[in-house]
């Protein structure tokens, strides 16, 4: 009796596991019918059309295969001397003619950059152009070296053509926050990663002073060193932006930069080698600032935050407190935050040399000032060694130094010293500005390479030179003692 | 025939050697006493006849001496026992005991030992020991043993005025002590015998010690000195040629000078008075609650904080300076009159930063005036507003060091919520020479700083000042003498008569008690330097008149309108010493020293502050503080001085020139600049001065406030307002002053159309808007 009871039991348990089991695949679902609600009825259409399949399917299908990992061997002159290292980065295909977009960091100052394909093919590449404010680099791929590696393992035949995957650029407006996008790249040298997630923010601007033009889209999906350069993709399959920047400490949240900034900084790199960009010497501000308190009951305008003293604005007359209301017949609106980076980079797109009228409200006065930007020129000083003296030096750029160009505009200063050299006994140290040498002034790096070539030649028993250094406001007097050469160096 | 007489002759030869070797075997055996330097042992007993060459040996003086001496010291010297009563339960009573009396009586409490000393009687029933101090309360019984071994008790009896030692009184129910009369003579010429002995405790045994020596010196006065006598620590006898006593004495040098004598007459001793152990605690209990509220009062010194809170920039917090606010003292008042002396010196830093000084005597309490620091020793010269004496001050000026006689030490102190006062008999042991080669008194027992001389009446007779010297004449003569080796340290009065007479001539102009804004002016050149380094001044070729490159400060920047400006001092020169006209010695510019690779100041001032520094709320810009202003600054205002220093000439190098003059009051810097502060909005501001206005490149004309501090939380620390950044403008009108500033924020509060206050923040040459919520 007791056995059957047991038995029943068992046989209808195990009747109902397989109906259970049953529920753990899925099935397709069917796609949800909903009514159509409020103003954010298409996002909500877009969300609930693409589906996460997709994004695996098209992004992945259309994009991966353009993915490039990208080894830069950069040169850098921090260390007090000139080195070479070896960093990773990825990068992707633009074009069948092996066009290739990366980020700046990634590729500047390189010496070499080697690209490792979707084949596992290994080729040289070569920059192009460079875009610091933008953090855009476009390589080319040496498609001849790439054509004999193919032809030689017997990949190519004999009269066939090259053919190289490429990914096209999306609309980047058009993202929306929670949408899926994947991004490619090679996380700390993991080539060919693929990280997963959503928008965060489609418009988000960070206080970067590098990077003023950019309207960052924000993503939860994992990037890491390495993955700059890599392509952010949407669920089309298509790129609507470059990996670029990530927060440190922080989890899940990355930054790229968005197509409708990159593509059009493509096209000119790739016909003009360089971004010409003009320069005013305005610094904006916001109408309304959350993380500062700042609150104007004002509707209409920007904010002038500080106007460079020697720049053109300076030289028109513009102050700082100053509202600009229109750029040339055209609304400037900086309400929030997020309104700037599209405002500067409207300023950095005016012709150069060609007058700009500005309509300013100043105390309750409309007033118009006009004002002629010239060329921003260089972002960053260029670099120099001076090996004999273990230390290098760097132009001072406006940009990139804007602390140590305001305690001296021109010339330049020291970026590294190398301990245990002569730089480090006599004292010198990062950051100071090199004034004079044993009573010649310093003003360019011309003028440091000239006297450094001069000085290191002098007999052995006078190799001694007296340094006038600025730190901050203030002047030293340093003696550099350079007599114990290294001998390995001499021989050099 | 022959054969009898050898028989008899070898039979006498036997019997004599036997009787001889019995009496040396007894001699050997009944011998109690130990000799000093004595090769052979004097009988004991029954004089043994002499040996025909023995006559010589009893003629000889010193033996003789010796022998008489031994008998003296057996009859006059005895030990002493002192058991000590258990510890009170309460050991709160042992708190105002003197810290050496009590450590004694805790090392014999704990071992429960007896305390055994040597002594010699002085009268019928006296012996005096050479014990510092003995609390009736604390002796539980005192054993007097003579070398005949009788034993007597004894009982604290009191301090002898003119000798060092303690006072027993002995119980003569027995039987009397045996007293010598000291009816002796002390030696005078060279070549006196004398002797001395006394009793000693050695491996539970009682010993007796006596010496013989001679007179080995004596000078054209008269003045005799004896080496190697008695010991020190136990009263020896003293005996001259003859063997009669004269004196008694506690050291094994002996000198009997006009000045320095450790020998002392007997018959002085025992005319001489003596306190009574009661009376002297009784003075002391007197002196505690009478005598001290008014005559040592308790002086409290409030200082300034050398970094005013308001002061120290940063982000809302303050760490305290680590020094006291509050320091108190015992001072003695020298006159009814309120003439307060506190034996204690602070620095010329702290001495500026003297807000208040209030005075606590009697049941009063006064606030006091700062009279002046004087320069010879290390004391404060009040005087207190509205005296009103209850009763004159037991002080006597008058008195003079003298030697042996008996003073009190008071050791006073503030502690336990109270006036603490440590009592302990103490004498002037001898002179020594001190400063400027005049006898300075030296005390048998030390005394620590701020205590004070009592004479056996219960007046103050003299002080002691603190241990060490931190006034500029100090630091002046550091180089060449040590202020420290034989410098006075405690005073007579009376020694320092025209001191306290003319009080004003003898003060050290250098301390001077300032108001907050005096204390904040110091002097300037106007110039930012850059310290001499050594292989700097081989490179320039200036090792010779920079000391091999240890002097000189290199000027690297002169301020606009600065005196440095007025005399053409330019970038380049040397500064190398600076000369008081009135003074024959200059002071030499000098840095860390150089010297060593590698080492680079980071500021490259040189020297720290003469005056201990003090904190120096930390700018970005370099402080106005610093050797050459803190040097200038101790010359003092409107005196006037020659800077020499070395100028490059064309190609032939550097060439010494100098300059005069005056130094004047620099204009404020940021430690000494006007501020602000507004407690809603959460900043401290202060005006704009010389140095931040370089260091932010600012025309002379610019005008502005510089944010010193913003408080966490607050309105100015969300607008983002960081410390050292300039405010140009506030809601777009232009800064003029802090004043200005002042009247832009209340008008800006008041206005209630607005939520926001806007200022226009400049820093590296860039400007931002912050908008500060109003609360």
């Amino acid at each position: 009796m007791l056995k059957r009871i047991i038995c029943i039991f068992l046989l209808t348990g195990l009747g109902f596991s397989p109906g259970c089991w049953g529920r753990v695949i899925p099935k397709e679902e069917e796609p949800i019918k909903r009514k159509e609600f409020g103003p954010f009825a298409e996002d909500v259409k877009k969300l609930l059309d693409s589906r996460f399949g997709d994004i695996i399917l098209k992004a992945k299908e259309k994009v991966f295969p353009a993915l490039v990992f990208v080894k830069p061997v950069q040169e850098e002159f921090s260390g007090g001397e000139r080195r070479s290292r070896q960093i990773f980065g990825s990068g992707v295909i633009v074009d069948p003619a092996g066009f290739v977009i990366t980020n700046n960091h990634v590729a500047e100052k390189a010496k070499r950059i080697k690209c490792v394909l979707a084949t596992k093919e290994e080729i040289p590449a070569t920059i192009i152009g460079l875009d610091r404010e933008t953090d855009i680099a476009v390589l080319k791929l040496d498609l001849d070296a790439l054509e004999e590696i193919r032809r030689k393992s017997g990949k190519l035949k004999k009269g066939e053509k090259l053919r190289l995957p490429f990914a096209t650029f999306g609309n980047s407006s058009e993202l929306r926050e929670g949408e899926h996008v994947m991004a490619m790249g090679s996380p700390f040298g993991f080539d060919r990663s693929i990280s997963v997630g959503v928008v965060s923010c489609t418009n988000r601007s960070l206080e970067d002073n590098d990077q003023p033009y950019t309207l960052w889209v924000q993503v939860d999906a994992a990037i890491n060193p390495g993955n700059s350069g890599g392509p952010l993709v949407d669920s089309n399959g298509k790129i609507v932006g470059i990996n670029a920047r990530k927060i440190m400490f922080g989890d899940n949240i990355g930054f790229a930069i968005p197509a409708s900034l990159v593509k059009p900084i493509y096209e000119e790199l790739r016909k003009n080698k360089r971004i010409v960009r003009a320069w005013n010497g305005i610094k904006f501000q916001a109408l309304r600032d959350f993380s500062k308190d700042i609150s104007s009951i004002l509707e209409r305008g920007v904010i002038v935050a500080s106007v460079e003293p020697g720049s053109p604005a300076y030289g028109a007359g513009l102050l700082a407190g100053d509202l600009i209301l229109k750029l040339n017949g055209e609304p400037v609106d900086a309400i929030y935050k997020n309104a700037l980076p599209g405002i500067r980079l409207r300023f950095a797109t005016l012709p150069i040399e060609d007058q700009a009228t500005l309509d300013v409200e100043r105390g309750g006065k409309l007033i118009q000032i006009i004002i002629t930007p010239i060329e921003r020129g260089k972002s960053e000083g260029s670099d120099f060694e001076c090996k004999k003296w273990k230390f290098t030096v760097k132009e001072i750029s406006k940009h990139a130094d804007p602390v140590i160009s305001f305690y001296r505009p021109k010339g330049v200063y020291i970026q590294g010293v190398k301990p245990g050299g002569a730089a480090s006994a006599a004292g010198l140290r990062r950051r100071d500005i090199i004034v004079k040498i044993d009573g010649r002034a310093v003003e360019s790096l011309s003028e440091m390479k000239q006297v450094y070539e001069e000085l290191i030649t002098r007999p052995a028993d006078e190799r001694k030179a007296l340094m006038e250094i600025q730190r901050q406001v203030y002047h030293y007097y340093l003696v550099l003692d350079y007599r114990k050469q290294d001998k390995k160096d001499e021989e050099k | 025939m022959k054969k009898n007489k050898t028989n008899r002759t070898r039979f006498v030869l036997l019997i004599t050697t036997f009787l001889f070797v019995g009496a040396a075997a007894l001699i050997l055996a009944a011998a109690p006493t130990v000799w000093s330097g004595e090769p052979e042992k004097l009988p004991v007993g029954p004089r043994l006849k002499p040996f025909p060459a023995a006559k010589k040996l009893a003629a000889d003086p010193e033996k003789d001496l010796f022998k008489k001496a031994s008998e003296a010291a057996r009859r006059y010297c005895v030990g002493v026992s002192i058991s000590f009563t258990p510890p009170p339960s309460d050991d709160r009573e042992l708190k105002d005991l003197h810290p050496s009396y009590r450590r004694m009586l805790e090392r014999y409490r704990r071992m429960s030992t007896l305390l055994h000393e040597g002594g010699v009687v002085i009268g019928p029933d006296r012996v005096l020991v050479d014990i510092t101090f003995l609390r009736p309360e604390d002796v539980e019984s005192i054993e007097v043993v003579t070398s005949a071994g009788k034993k007597h008790t004894a009982v604290p009896a009191g301090l002898l005025d003119g000798f060092r030692g303690y006072v027993l009184k002995v119980d003569t129910s027995s039987g009397k002590l045996d007293a010598p009369r000291f009816n002796g003579k002390p030696p005078t010429g060279l070549g006196d015998m004398h002797a001395v002995g006394y009793m000693y405790r050695r491996n539970c045994n009682w010993m007796i010690q006596v010496s013989v020596q001679t007179v080995t010196s004596k000078n054209a006065d008269g003045d005799t000195r004896i080496l190697g006598a008695g010991s020190s620590n136990i009263p020896s006898l003293l005996l001259d040629k003859d063997g009669k006593p004269y004196g008694v004495s506690t050291s094994w040098f002996l000198w009997r000078e006009k000045n320095n004598r450790t020998s002392y007459d007997g018959t002085d001793i025992q005319r001489g008075k003596q306190y009574a152990i009661k009376d002297v605690l009784g003075l002391w209990e007197k002196f505690r609650d009478d005598i001290a509220p008014n005559t040592l009062p308790l002086v409290t010194f409030v200082f300034r904080p050398e970094v005013e809170e308001d002061d120290q920039p940063g982000y809302g917090y303050y760490s305290g300076s680590g020094l006291l606010d509050e320091v108190k003292l015992y001072g003695v008042f020298l006159d009814g009159e309120g003439t307060l002396l506190v034996p204690h010196s602070f620095t010329v830093e702290r001495t500026k930063l003297i807000d208040r000084i209030t005075v606590k005597y009697g049941e009063t309490t006064s606030n006091a005036h700062f009279e002046g620091n004087f320069q010879n020793f290390e004391g404060i010269l009040l005087t207190v507003k509205d005296f009103k004496a209850s009763a004159a001050p037991a002080v006597r000026r008058s008195v003079s060091a003298q030697r042996g006689r008996l003073f009190y030490t008071a050791q006073v102190s503030h502690s336990y919520g109270g006036r603490h006062i440590y009592f302990t008999p103490n004498r002037v042991s001898d002179f020594h020479a001190g400063l400027e080669d005049k006898p300075v008194p030296s005390f048998m027992e030390s005394m620590g700083p701020g205590g004070f001389l009592i004479d056996p009446e219960g007046c103050v007779v003299g002080f002691k000042s603190q241990e060490y010297s931190s006034g500029p004449k100090g630091t002046k003569q550091a180089a060449s003498a040590s202020r420290k080796t034989g410098y006075p340290r405690f005073f007579f009065f009376n020694d320092l008569a025209e001191v306290f007479d003319l009080p004003g001539q003898h003060f050290d102009p250098a301390y001077k008690v300032l108001t907050r804004e005096q204390a904040k002016k110091s002097a300037w050149l106007g110039v930012e330097y850059q310290s001499m380094q050594h292989d700097l001044a081989k490179h320039l070729e200036i090792l010779d008149s920079t000391k091999n490159g240890m002097l000189g400060m290199l000027v690297v920047h002169i301020y606009p309108g600065s005196p440095a400006k007025r005399l053409n001092l330019r970038k380049g020169d040397i500064l190398l010493s600076v000369k008081p006209v009135d003074e024959k010695s200059s002071y030499e510019l000098t840095g860390y020293g150089g010297g060593y690779r590698g080492y680079r100041p980071s500021y490259g001032y040189g020297g720290r502050s003469r005056y201990g520094g003090g904190r120096m709320a930390p700018t970005p810009w370099r402080n106005r503080k610093n050797t050459l202003t803190e040097l200038m600054t101790w010359i003092g205002k409107d005196r006037r001085i020659e800077i020499s220093f070395l100028r490059k000439t064309g190609t032939e190098g550097y060439e010494t020139k100098t300059v005069s003059l005056t130094i004047e009051d620099a204009p404020a810097d940021f430690n000494s600049a006007e501020k602000y502060k507004d407690e809603a909005l959460g900043f401290t501001m202060k005006e704009l001065t010389y140095e931040a206005r370089f260091f932010h490149k600012l025309p002379e004309d610019a005008q502005g406030v510089v944010v010193s501090k913003v408080e966490t939380g607050s309105a100015a620390e969300i607008a983002k307002l960081r410390t050292f950044e300039i405010v140009r403008q506030v809601d777009g009108v232009p800064i003029r002053s802090l004043d200005h500033f002042k009247g832009l924020i209340a008008e800006a509060l008041k206005d209630e159309s607005k939520k926001t206050i806007r200022f226009l923040v400049e820093r590296y040459g860039k400007t931002r808007f912050a908008d500060l919520e109003k609360k």
